[in-house]
C-alpha cells in the first residue's frame, strides 16, 4: 500500500515486510521482541517529515482513545442487542 | 447520533485473520483507500501490541454538500489497534480526524475466535455516526453517511476476504511452497527408486532367463550325447 510520502514508499515496504514476518511467525507465537525497530524509526521519520511538509496536522491523531474512557459507548446497551439503529 | 452494531463470522482461524488485517490493502475493493502509514507501534508492558495508523481515503461528497465544504479532497483517518495474543483478540478503533465537524464516523471492531466454532473467527462491530452541523443539515448528512458507510462496508468485507484468500502472508506462501517442493522431491526420489528397482528386476529376470536357457541347452546337449 502507498505511503502518504512518495519518498517513504521503499522504507515502508521494507518495514512492512519485516513487521508482517515478525507478527505472523513470532509475535503470535509468544516472542515479543520486535526486530524491526530500526527500520520503523527510519520509516516513521520519513512520514513525519512529509506530514510537516504537506501541512497535515496529526496532533489529534496521537490522542489515545482505544482502551480509555474516551471511547464512545453503546447508547442502547442492555436495552437492545445487535442490528439496531438508533436515531 | 446514529449507532448500530453487528456480528459476522469468518471461515478462517483467528491467526489467519490477524495476519490478513495488516495486509488487507491494497486489494481490488480498496480503490477509495489512498495511503496507509504506521505512526506508532510498540509492545506494551503486558505483551499486547499497540499500533496507530494514519489512512487517507477519497472523499466524494454528495453534490448538495459541495458548497458547504471547502477542504482537502481526501479524508484523514486514524486507526488505533490493540492485539492481545493471549486472549486472541484484535481490537481496532477507527475515526476520521479531518472533516469531523461535518460528519464523523467512529468504528470499533473486535476480532476474536468464533463462539460457535474455534476454527473460525468472528467480528463484532459498533459504529457511531454524527455531525456537528445545524439541525436542518444534520439529518441529510447522517442519512448520507449511513449509506456511504454501508457501501464502504461491503468493500471492506470483500477486501478482507480477498486478503485472506489471495494475499496469504509471504511466509505462509513460502511454507506452502516448501511443502510442495518437498513433496515433488519425494515423488521424484520415489520414481527414481522404482525405476532402479525395475531395471534391477529386469536385469535379474534376464539373467535368470539366460541361466535357464543355458541350463536347458546343457540338458539338451547332454541328452543328445547320451542318445
Amino acid at each position: 500500500m502507498d505511503s502518504i510520502g512518495e519518498e517513504c514508499k521503499e522504507l515502508k515496504k521494507k518495514y512492512d515486510e519485516c513487521f508482517n514476518e515478525w507478527f505472523g511467525e513470532q509475535y503470535l507465537k509468544g516472542k515479543t521482541t520486535d526486530p524491526c525497530k530500526v527500520l520503523f524509526k527510519e520509516y516513521r521519520e520519513c512520514v513525519h517529515r512529509v506530514l510537516v511538509e504537506k501541512g497535515i496536522d496529526v496532533q489529534e491523531a496521537y490522542e489515545k482513545v482505544l482502551g480509555t474512557s474516551k471511547e464512545l459507548s453503546d447508547p442502547n446497551k442492555k436495552e437492545t442487542e445487535t442490528q439496531n439503529v438508533k436515531k | 447520533m446514529k449507532f448500530f452494531s453487528c456480528v459476522a463470522d469468518f471461515a478462517h482461524t483467528w491467526q489467519e485473520l490477524a495476519s490478513a488485517l495488516w495486509q488487507r490493502y491494497p486489494n481490488p475493493f480498496s480503490k477509495h483507500v489512498l495511503t496507509e502509514d504506521v505512526l506508532e507501534r510498540h509492545v506494551m508492558t503486558d505483551g499486547k501490541l499497540y499500533s496507530l495508523k494514519l489512512l487517507t481515503k477519497t472523499n466524494p461528497l454528495p453534490r448538495w454538500a459541495i458548497p458547504l465544504y471547502n477542504g482537502p479532497k481526501f479524508v484523514t483517518i486514524v486507526e488505533e489497534s490493540i492485539v492481545d495474543p493471549i486472549t486472541q483478540t484484535f481490537t481496532t478503533y477507527t475515526r476520521n480526524i479531518s472533516l469531523s465537524h461535518f460528519m464523523s464516523c467512529t468504528e470499533k471492531c473486535i476480532y476474536k475466535i468464533s463462539e460457535s466454532n474455534p476454527e473460525n473467527s468472528q467480528i463484532e462491530k459498533s459504529i457511531w455516526l454524527d455531525s456537528n452541523m445545524g439541525y436542518g443539515l444534520k439529518r441529510p448528512i447522517l442519512e448520507f453517511s449511513m449509506s456511504r458507510y454501508k457501501s464502504n462496508q461491503v468493500k471492506a468485507s470483500l477486501g478482507l476476504e480477498y486478503a485472506l484468500t489471495h494475499g496469504l502472508p509471504p511466509t505462509l506462501k513460502e511454507r506452502l511452497k516448501l511443502k510442495t517442493d518437498k513433496f515433488t522431491e519425494t515423488a521424484k526420489q520415489s520414481t527414481e527408486r522404482i525405476s532402479k528397482t525395475a531395471i534391477l528386476a529386469i536385469s535379474k529376470a534376464e539373467e535368470a532367463k539366460n541361466k535357464a536357457k543355458s541350463k536347458a541347452e546343457l540338458a539338451k546337449s547332454v541328452k543328445a550325447s547320451e542318445g
